[in-house]
């Protein structure tokens, strides 16, 4: 059976990174590449629910963190699977210090350039995944 | 001349923790919800923290629930984040769950979690009232 590729962001509720990610995410699994890749809530992991574990055992992981705590890799490995990738939006933001987003959960113009630029980074890294499978 | 130095006890803050459900709505209300408290209905008196820290976090996140009186808010019915945060055997759990309250309602959410609707969106400031409700008992008993 052919892999799909699990994108998980972080979850974060203190910074515009978690909801930089989260919109990534969203842009990716619902609009790019929605026959090849899935999302699954991070909470479920944190709990344990076993349809949840599986889908990430059975395919790709990719984790989009928001801060060095690095929630959802450290979530995935504890449940015994190694990321694929791990991306983090901290990163991005360093990269650009010109775009300063300008709320948590409303990012603004800025904010919003930066959701790009990570969904770019995302379909770059899901794109390579799905060619191994090909 | 002497210092006038306040001896009162801290002021009592609410923690409010939202699963942050990535697949359904109702996780991106919770989001919505807790930042609207925190930053314009109890500023000051609220704080959040990052759900999924109860699990990886440090030591002094991992027993968050000890110090802090805390309103969890889940999407659905899994709780995630209310059994996530009883596993800390701290101090009782105050939890409150957006399908339930909407479902007492009558109100029904448009299921796009990442585009929330106006209709969508009207629903947070009745989340939210009932949260800051709680969060003011809270307060008021520990006072």
């Amino acid at each position: 059976m052919e892999r799909k590729v699990v994108i998980l962001p972080c979850s974060g509720i203190g910074k515009p990174t978690g909801e930089i990610g989260r919109q990534a995410a969203y842009h990716v699994v619902r609009k790019l590449r929605p026959e090849k890749t899935g999302m699954v809530c991070l909470a479920r992991l944190v709990v344990d629910d076993p349809a949840a574990i599986a889908l990430l055992k059975d395919n790709y992981v990719i984790t989009l963190d928001g801060c060095p705590d690095d929630c959802a890799k450290k979530n995935v490995e504890r449940l015994g699977k190694s990321v694929d990738c791990a991306l983090h939006v901290a990163d991005l933001l360093d990269q650009h210090p010109d775009l300063h987003p300008t709320g948590i959960v409303n990012l603004g113009d800025d904010g919003l350039k930066l959701v790009q630029l990570m969904t770019d980074q995302v379909v770059s890294q899901v794109d390579q995944m799905i060619a191994r499978e090909d | 001349m002497a210092m006038n130095i306040n001896m009162g006890k801290k002021p009592t803050r609410v923690a409010i923790v939202p699963c942050n459900g990535e697949e359904l709505c109702e996780g991106s209300l919770t989001r919505l919800v807790t930042r609207k408290i925190l930053e314009e209905k109890r500023p000051g008196q609220t704080i959040t923290m990052c759900m999924p820290l109860f699990s990886t976090g440090d030591e002094k996140q991992r027993t968050f629930t000890h110090r802090i009186a805390t309103i969890t808010l889940d999407g659905c019915d899994k709780k995630c984040c209310a059994n996530s945060a009883a596993k800390q055997q701290g101090r009782p759990i105050h939890p409150f769950v957006v399908s339930e309250i909407l479902e007492r309602h009558g109100a029904q959410l448009s299921g796009d979690p990442q585009n929330l609707t106006d209709a969508d969106k009207k629903l947070v400031d009745l989340l939210a009232d009932e949260i800051v409700a709680e969060v003011d008992r809270i307060i008021a008993q520990s006072n």
